[in-house]
């Protein structure tokens, strides 16, 4: 076992109808939920304010330790520097005060890149998660095969039973795009909001869910990854 | 409203009319319509892909610089105890996020709290302080990053329901009493 945790972060998908226009730098520092230094960097840094947009269809905008992305029909806030529980009190505190926003589901998402050993290390991963003796005669030609993007979906109950809830977790295996010889994980933790109606309304279960269950998943996403590579790595 | 109907809607509608009609049915499928809340596979990439076709939607910035290579090694939650500016500390009760350190009290000074929140450093508050690892240019360094819990502040309807609910379990409480 010869891995290494080169980058570990979070982020948090809402989808929903919502009003990009309203969720400014300035909206989340008049609630406290920023300080104003930080809303100061998103307008004006010589960096962060390039990637500023307010609009009816799109906000987008930046500081030192988030980007913020809100579509009509999806918000998404990510973290940028070093992971801190106050990236998850931002999402909370942004669906608490909007809480009448309708939402249909919630995914708290946690990504990490992992440095292999060396370069049969990381074939070996894919190798073992994805067999190759299966796909070498799809074609005539002869080709190398790789796993390019691997998604499990775990769901609760067994494979036949009728689902009760939409809830699920995924998680993914990719090559990294930062690290040679590097494979990405994530976890999207799935958490449908969609029965939800008046008390709690979607965007206040929303805000409870991601209040009480980062952490968790968080923890949940450590513990995971570490299971999936000791045992793909393993001779 | 499909093509058709919407063509035999505005059939009776002048040339503006009908271009001020056009601009209100703005297509809804400006944007990717995406309906999972799992953006991992994409690293964000299918952010910047807005489909375009006869409605130009305005351009997405990409990020400035992306992801910093950091990995978080401990997250204490931290509650004031008390400040002392005198001395420039406040006196804080840490409670480990990660793994199973046990609770314990420090003194941190004030020269760590930024700017933007030295008007929160007051007994009760709360912060979370963050040790991480982090690569640059080939050197690997630890560092940690300070920075307090903000929520927003109770509505009208909150406090509004808070007492309702109080008053409620008051009465509950009143008859209970009366009864014994």
């Amino acid at each position: 076992m010869t891995y290494e945790t080169e980058v570990f972060t979070s982020s948090i998908v809402v989808v929903g109808d919502f009003n990009p226009a309203i969720i400014s730098p300035g909206w989340l520092a008049r609630n406290g939920l920023i300080g104003e230094d930080d809303a100061k960097a998103a307008r004006e840094d010589q960096n962060y304010g390039k990637t500023l947009l307010v609009s009816h269809q799109v906000t987008n905008f930046e500081t030192s330790w988030f980007t913020l992305q809100v579509l009509e029909n999806q918000f998404s806030l990510t973290n940028k520097e070093a992971l801190s529980t106050a990236f998850k009190d931002l999402a909370v505190g942004i669906f608490q005060l909007l809480s009448h926003t309708p939402a249909n589901a919630v995914g708290l998402n946690f990504m990490a890149h992992f440095k292999l050993g060396d370069k049969d290390e990381y074939h070996r991963v894919g190798d073992k998660l994805a067999p190759k003796s299966i796909w070498e005669n799809a074609f005539s030609e002869e080709f190398a095969i790789g796993t390019e993007h691997l998604t499990m979906v775990f769901q609760a109950g067994g494979r036949d039973d009728s689902r009760k809830t939409k809830d699920s977790k995924r998680i993914s295996l990719q090559a990294s795009n930062r690290i040679k010889y590097g494979i990405k994980l994530s976890l999207n933790d799935h958490h449908d909001v969609s029965s939800c109606s008046v008390h709690p309304t979607q965007a206040e279960k929303v805000a409870e869910i991601i209040d009480t269950e980062w952490q968790e998943t968080w923890n949940q996403a450590k513990k995971a990854f570490d299971h999936v590579l000791s045992r793909a790595t393993e001779q | 409203m499909s093509l058709q109907t919407y063509l035999a809607d505005t059939k009776h509608l002048t040339k503006s009319d009908n271009f001020s009609r056009r601009k209100e049915l703005r297509p809804r499928e400006v944007i990717k319509q995406l309906d999972v809340t799992d953006i991992t596979g994409s690293d964000r990439a299918a952010y910047t892909n807005v489909s375009r076709s006869s409605y130009e939607a305005p351009k997405i910035p990409v990020s400035s610089s992306g992801l910093v290579s950091s990995v978080p090694l401990q997250i204490w939650e931290g509650t004031i105890l008390e400040v002392d500016e005198a001395a420039g500390i406040m006196r804080v009760r840490l409670d480990a996020k990660l793994g199973q350190d046990p609770q314990h009290t420090a003194d941190i000074g004030l020269e760590w709290v930024s700017d933007q929140d030295k008007s929160l450093v007051r007994p009760g508050a709360v912060f979370y302080l963050t040790l991480y690892k982090m690569k640059t240019h080939g050197s690997v360094k630890n560092s940690q990053e300070l920075r307090f819990r903000r929520r927003p502040s109770w509505s009208d309807s909150q406090l509004k329901r808070i007492e309702r609910d109080t008053s409620l379990l008051m009465n509950k409480m009143k008859s209970l009493h009366s009864e014994g």
